[in-house]
């Protein structure tokens, strides 16, 4: 039976149209791949029972994404109702005022736009390039593979490649979001999504006992200790990898999983003034969820992976012997990291030279992150008179191309301070979960939306939703609220990378305090001048009641 | 509420403008327009053109006396007229018109497009005359100069509204002095879209256009340009190429499947910037192309536009005798 057309219920005149080009797919795409879906396996699975042994995975797994969608239906509601670039900056400073969104902004942009982007550069290189060669010339025997692996890790080399990927992905996207868009959809996003299919695979293909028989055929290679002697090992060095779950490994494991959620929204909220359907909340906010959704998907693996395939007690200790006594344990695993574990069950070449390459798709992609997302701010930024107009240029292509080489320049050139300072770079690492704090601050301003913008919520989306007579985004802010604060606070009081931590977290988090601080005067001073030249900074954001 | 400021300076006197453009008839952003003089502190207020919304909304009688109307997907049952005023300010606030009318309305509308687009230019001449009469209300005690232009989708109807107005002042290929220095030549009409407006044109003809009006200036190099369709490849006419053979008109993409961006504006606006070098220019007509521009001496803004989520995204400028003396865009 043919069926008829839906008849028409509202008629368009024939007049002109607004289109944008972002599809909501690219959106999930962008979302799962900046929060590191498949390179996140190297926190959870690798790493994460060696930091946090006493942590429930699952619990901690659900938890965050079930949490976190209050996070992202917050985001969905602001985005929906003001669907323009800029993202956190833009939210912060309309709902709180300009002072907050600059300070803020303006300090995330020094550690994402100058140290993310070092640091994804420097992951691709010290994380996959050289492990990769590595694990070759283990492999086929051939010493030149292990010799190239040792001369890419030279600070003399590593500093020329580290600013090559940087000037280079700065290249792309200095040619408009386009490029970069194809690259994402064609290579990173399936790159991604093959690897976590690899890895579900090499459960159903290669047994423990395979894995075992393989991981001690490598270690032998690599002059490490055999797996059999492990657990022993770690249990004579003061480790018990039997011991239960606790709350405060689980709440830690959950805020080390938050920092790879936020950027699951936070990214492409700097980025939704060239989303298609922008405007329509269900729409932002099931592509929030479906990036979430597959992160959670990403972790359940490394979770089968962990729990049932190589089994807890081995992968506790294994891991916590990389990071705390990676001499005793040997193989130089530090080095390798996950994705060279992942290749032990196949011990097949080809097999790691295709995970490599997932991995490098998965990763990749936070090096463009790190220049779209700042580059974005910057241009909302000039618009407002914050910053000088050349900030604002924007190419033919669409780019914000002036921006786009300021952040980069300067990522280049702190690339050899970070590279012959390493201390330096321990303190901008732990100054980032401070970004925590930021995102914590756009769901409080997402939960008081309603009444701060009150003309601008009552014509968006979220309008007409509510929940025993308040709005629901409020309801759901509280308990998003609730959920960012428990996480900051739980990072800024954790005896590791918290104020009470090791010296390095302590001297970043007061760092990320100073940038604010800082920050905070560049707006005051930027304010000053331009009222001098007869703007008032102010009337940006005024609040114009309807007639 | 913002403290009136020393409009002496060491540069002179000056003269506060704001610019907004696209409110495609939304009420809301019409209504804040309305405030701006007095939160901005602003002498002249400009609309740069497309006043007219896109979309009539039907709301059908039924036979119980409740009215059924569907908007944003969503149906709507209206069982009094408190709730029908609700709905018909909130659509009103986004652009859109409401149509009263019975099932057999409907049903022409739907069999009929050129009795949408009589309804629609009804619904507009309507709309039009209620911000004409607040304006002369509001704004015409406070002494400001209001200017309020056709863009390309207008229909020619909302002229003769316009231009009865001793308060509202139509730009619309006329020069108006906003001060005692500057003056400002205005032009509603577009080069060809894909959609064939009624004041779109071809480059000839909007050249000509041009040609008849600019001569008709003083001072043309401290005068302002205000022409809804922006200079071509200025970078505030970046849009989606459309395939305009088919109808509605699609998005263009490439073998990936990407869109392909491209300059709309008007060659014939460049060329007459590049030749007279106004002080400046102000355009709108393409929503998403916020920015600035420097076209030789010319400096041309477009502010942008999000009526349908009630934001009047604006502009404020501070002229002096003969130059900008400060620009800055606004979000209210």
């Amino acid at each position: 039976m043919s069926q008829k057309a839906p008849a028409e219920t509202v008629f368009l005149r024939n007049s002109s149209g607004v289109i944008r080009a972002m599809s909501p797919t690219d959106g999930v795409f962008f979302g799962y791949l900046s929060a590191a879906g498949l390179y996140g396996l190297v926190f959870y699975m690798f790493l994460g029972p060696g930091l946090f042994p006493r942590a429930n995975f699952l619990m901690a797994d659900v938890l965050t994404v079930v949490l976190f969608l209050a996070v992202y239906c917050v985001y969905a509601v602001l985005g929906s109702a003001m669907p323009r670039s800029g993202g956190d900056y833009v939210f912060q400073t309309r709902v709180f005022g300009p002072g907050f969104g600059f300070t803020i902004s303006i300090a995330a942009f020094v550690v994402w736009g100058w140290w993310f982007c070092y640091l994804a550069a420097s992951s691709i290189l010290a994380g996959l390039i050289a492990p990769m060669f590595n694990v070759i010339g283990v492999s086929t025997g051939n010493h030149a593979w292990v010799t190239a692996a040792e001369y890419v890790s030279k600070t003399s080399v590593r500093i020329p490649i580290i600013m090559a990927l940087i000037l280079g992905s700065g290249w792309i996207m200095s040619r408009g979001l386009k490029p970069f868009l194809r690259i994402q959809r064609y290579f990173m996003m399936p790159a991604s999504i093959l690897g976590v299919v690899l890895i579900a695979a090499s459960l159903l293909f290669f047994s423990h006992a395979t894995f075992m028989s393989h991981l001690a055929t490598f270690q032998h290679q690599v002059g490490g200790l055999a797996p059999s002697q492990v657990i022993s090992k770690a249990r004579s060095l003061g480790f018990n990898p039997a011991q239960g779950y606790s709350l405060a490994d689980t709440v830690g494991m959950a805020v080390f999983l938050s920092f790879l959620f936020i950027w699951v929204c936070e990214v492409p909220s700097l980025t939704f003034g060239e989303l298609k359907s922008a405007g329509r909340l269900k729409t932002v906010f099931g592509m929030f969820a479906t990036a979430g959704a597959l992160m959670f998907v990403t972790f359940l693996i490394g979770l089968v992976w962990t729990y049932s395939y190589v089994g807890l007690p081995f992968m506790r200790a294994f891991s916590w012997m990389v990071v705390n006594q990676p001499d005793t344990l040997g193989g130089d695993w530090g080095f390798r990291g996950a994705p060279t574990f992942l290749y032990i069950p196949s011990l097949n070449i080809w097999i790691a030279v295709l995970l490599f390459i997932c991995f490098l798709g998965a990763t990749s992609q936070s090096l463009f992150n790190t220049i779209i997302g700042p580059s974005r701010m910057l241009l909302a930024m000039s618009f407002d008179r914050l910053l000088p107009e050349w900030m604002g240029k924007v190419n033919k292509k669409g780019a914000p191309y002036a921006a786009i080489w300021l952040g980069i320049g300067v990522a280049v050139a702190l690339t050899v301070v970070f590279e012959v300072l390493p201390n330096i770079a321990e303190v901008l690492f732990w100054s980032s979960f401070a970004s925590l704090a930021g995102v914590t601050l756009t769901v409080i301003a997402g939960t008081i939306f309603p009444w701060r913008m009150k003309d601008v919520y009552e014509v968006s989306p979220a309008s007409q939703y509510r929940l025993g007579g308040i709005p629901l985004v409020t309801a759901i802010g509280i308990i998003g609220t609730a959920f960012m604060l428990t996480m900051s606070l739980t990072n800024l009081f954790n005896s590791t990378f918290g104020l009470f931590g090791t010296g390095a977290a302590r001297v970043g988090l007061v760092f990320a305090v100073a940038l604010i601080l800082v920050a905070a005067i560049g707006y005051v001073g930027a304010k000053w001048y331009r009222r001098s030249t007869g703007i008032d900074i102010l009337l940006n954001f005024a609040a114009v009641p309807p007639e | 509420m913002v403290s009136k400021r020393n409009r002496k300076s060491s540069q002179g006197p000056s003269t506060r403008v704001f610019f907004t453009t696209d409110v495609h008839g939304s009420e809301h952003c019409f209504r804040k327009f309305l405030k701006v003089a007095e939160t901005y502190d602003v002498d002249v207020l400009i609309i740069g053109g497309d006043l007219a919304g896109k979309v009539v909304v039907p709301i059908v009688r039924r036979s119980d006396g409740s009215y059924w109307c569907n908007y944003m997907g969503r149906d709507l049952i209206l069982n009094t007229e408190e709730e029908l005023a609700a709905t018909r300010d909130k659509i009103g606030r986004l652009g859109s018109y409401l149509y009263e009318t019975d099932t057999d309305g409907l049903e022409q509308l739907r069999n009929d497009h050129s009795k949408v687009e009589a309804v629609a230019v009804e619904l507009i001449v309507e709309r039009m005359r209620t911000w004409v009469k607040l304006a002369e209300d509001r704004l015409g005690p406070t002494g400001k100069k209001v200017i309020m232009g056709p863009g390309n989708d207008d229909p020619f109807a909302i002229s003769e509204i316009l231009n009865s107005s001793d308060v509202v002042q139509n730009p619309d290929e006329e020069i108006i002095w906003i001060d005692e220095h500057h003056e400002m030549a205005g032009l509603g009409y577009a080069n060809m879209t894909p959609w064939k407006c009624t004041r779109d044109l071809t480059e000839d003809q909007l050249r000509a256009k041009i040609g008849d009006l600019v001569p008709k200036l003083q001072n043309v190099e401290n005068s302002i340009f205000c022409f809804h369709v922006p200079p071509i490849d200025s970078q505030l006419d970046t849009c989606p190429r459309l395939d305009d053979s088919v109808y509605p008109p699609k998005v263009v993409v490439d073998r990936t499947g990407q869109a392909e961006y491209y300059g709309s504006g008007s060659s014939a606006v460049r060329e007459a910037i590049e030749t007279y070098q106004p002080l400046l220019g102000l355009h709108g007509h393409i929503h998403e192309s916020k920015g600035i521009a420097r076209i030789g001496r010319t400096t041309c803004f477009n502010p942008g536009s999000e009526y349908a989520e009630g934001i009047l995204h604006g502009l404020i400028l501070t002229l002096t005798e003969d130059s900008l003396r400060s620009y800055q865009f606004t979000t209210a």
